[in-house]
């Protein structure tokens, strides 16, 4: 079965009530599921992050709502749930100057599942396998 | 078994390498249980939100490393 190619759709705005209301409605007309979607405040602009088939005509949509868009190619990978391995990950990227753009994660038992999205995304998943964890570009639901 | 209260931080940091290694070095050297982390950043900010099961001195921790982060639950 053919991969999907997932990308993760980074869409920014300041006025979140009317940014909120145009964007839930798109995605509700574009049947996107939001399992995966992530908001934050980041300054005084508010950041809507999901994950979705990558589609030049959502992304056409997404702008028209007056939003900025952002597109990052996304990889996973999973590593034992300790501070010393999470230290271990981000100290070899910010070493390798790589920066986290974005990062999801999902407690499973003794290990953690992480979706990142970095600035530079095959230097990052080539130094991850280095470091001997299984990165992979296929990324599933959250 | 009693299960351990975690708090919900949010941290603004600089959108760089190295903000989010600043707070895992922290979790690694006091030993921090974390129970989920998220990233995400727009232009040259970044949002860190994370659960955690810290101890009291935790806030003064962050602050010496150059990160100060609000309780959000």
């Amino acid at each position: 079965m053919a991969r999907p190619d997932i990308t993760q759709y980074s869409v920014s705005f300041r006025n979140a009530p009317r940014g909120y209301s145009m964007l839930t409605r798109l995605l509700d007309k574009e049947k996107i599921k939001s399992e995966a979607m992530h908001t934050a405040r980041c300054g005084d602009r508010i950041a809507v992050q999901f994950l979705a088939p990558k589609s030049a005509k959502l992304r056409e949509k997404l702008e028209k709502t007056g939003a900025a868009v952002q597109e990052d190619r996304i990889f996973q990978l999973e590593l034992p749930n300790r501070a010393s391995e999470l230290h271990k990950l981000t100290k070899a990227l910010a070493d390798e100057g790589i920066n986290i753009l974005s990062l999801y994660s999902v407690v499973e038992g003794d290990q953690i599942r992480m979706v990142l999205a970095v600035d530079e995304p095959a230097n990052a998943v080539a130094l991850v396998e280095r470091l001997g964890f299984d990165p992979d570009y296929y990324v599933f639901e959250l | 078994m009693i299960e351990k209260k975690s708090t919900r931080y949010v941290l603004q940091v600089e959108n760089r390498p190295g903000e989010l290694m600043k707070l895992m070095r922290i979790f690694a050297l006091e030993g921090i249980d974390i129970r989920g982390i998220k990233v995400a950043s727009v232009g040259d900010i970044a949002s860190i939100e994370f659960s955690a099961v810290t101890a009291p001195d935790f806030s003064k921790l962050l602050k010496q490393s150059g990160l100060e982060a609000r309780i959000a639950s």
